[in-house]
């Protein structure tokens, strides 16, 4: 019983409530039914909003789990695979806000003619391509082509700071599903006849088909409620806001309660199929082992 | 690059004479350096970060941290003195 109650006030009653806020204008005076989440899903802004998310989730994950399956193979076969990995997973012991204060020291832009104290434009002027602001910029680097709304330049720069962060976790949780795998099956493999590539294609990767869907669920949910790059590389300027800036936005700075309950509500559903997706595959295995 | 002896369990070993482990050693040569690269690659914002740690203020922001190995060198210990 004092359970329930504790569920109750901790996490029911808050959960219910940003909902009733959510169907009420800026400072819940009056009730306007389902125009906050209308005002999300046809806003301009607020669509550009939705595709920068989408834009996380699809190329974070996949640049992630990408990257980190490609350490944990390559790193599996040298000796000094400890030190290798370490070195791959200091990011994931850093501050996500320390993070942000790192790239804004490789990304530092200053106007043409300037000294670059940013490793990128340092390098850019170095071979003699022109410096180019990353993190404000949304046409593709050295062109004047604006590609279509999520596929900014700053958007991919910020996008590329959380794939340093996680591709650590990824590859020691990917690394820990290789070591798993029964070195009999391998072998036999070889027997038959099969090439490494083989192997990786047919075999390994199948078997480690689990822990990349563990990973790759996880790294969805964080995509979906990324918040502190966007703000401390950005704040959500220049066409960067997520759908967690945009929240604290109408929340702190526009004080419309109402948008930012649609908001919340709208990222909690987003993220309960992943929720559930990742209790669902936990409950199997434990019914497998 | 130190020459390295490689345990892959599945290979009998008969089938490995001395000469071919030479040969193996330099097969995975690319194998070293791509994880080479990609570990600098991926230590280089971190140095960055240290580094700055030990550069006055004002020459963080005008000049690149891996500008602090030319001479003259200007490193301080004063960032860490004022946190402490």
């Amino acid at each position: 019983m004092p359970a329930f109650a504790f569920v109750g006030i901790y996490l029911i009653y808050p959960a219910v409530d940003t909902f009733r806020v959510s169907l009420y204008n800026a400072n819940t005076t009056r009730f306007i039914g389902l125009e906050n989440y209308k005002t999300v899903f046809t806003n301009r802004a607020m669509q550009d909003v939705l595709l920068n998310n989408i834009l996380w989730i699809v190329l974070f994950t996949v640049l992630v789990l990408a990257l980190g399956l490609l350490f944990a193979v390559l790193a599996g076969r040298v000796r000094y695979e400890p030190v290798a990995k370490s070195i791959i997973f200091i990011p994931m012991a850093i501050s996500f806000v320390a993070a942000a204060v790192i790239w804004r020291f490789m990304y530092a832009y200053q106007p043409p003619g300037f000294t670059q104290y940013g490793l990128l434009n340092a390098a850019a002027t170095a071979v003699g391509l022109p410096p180019t602001a990353w993190l404000n910029s949304l046409n593709i680097p050295y062109t004047n082509i604006v590609p279509p709304a999520p596929f900014h330049t700053n958007n991919v720069a910020i996008i590329a700071v959380g794939v340093w962060m996680w591709t650590g976790f990824a590859m020691v949780v990917l690394s820990a599903g290789l070591k798993g795998i029964s070195k009999e099956v391998l072998e036999a493999a070889r027997v038959d006849g099969a090439n490494e590539f083989q192997i990786f294609r047919r075999v390994t990767l199948p078997l480690i088909s689990p822990t990349i869907a563990l990973v790759a669920t996880t790294m969805v949910i964080q995509a979906l409620k990324i918040f502190d790059i966007v703000w401390v590389m950005t704040a959500g300027n220049y066409n960067t806001d997520v759908i967690a800036t945009m929240m604290y936005k109408q929340l702190f700075n526009y004080q419309n309660f109402g948008q930012a309950g649609a908001l919340a509500v709208i990222l909690f559903f987003a993220i309960v199929p992943f929720i559930f997706i990742s209790i669902n595959r936990f409950k199997t295995q434990e019914e497998n082992r | 690059m130190t020459v390295k002896t490689l345990d892959e369990p599945a290979v009998a070993p008969s089938s490995r004479p001395g000469l071919k482990s030479i040969g193996r050693f330099f097969a995975r040569i690319p194998l070293h350096i791509v994880i080479i690269v990609l570990a600098l690659l991926w230590m280089t914002p971190t140095v960055g970060l240290l580094v700055s740690s030990f550069r006055p203020a004002n020459l963080i922001s005008t000049t690149g941290w891996w500008t602090a190995f030319q001479t003259p060198f200007q490193f301080t210990i004063e960032n860490y003195s004022s946190v402490l």
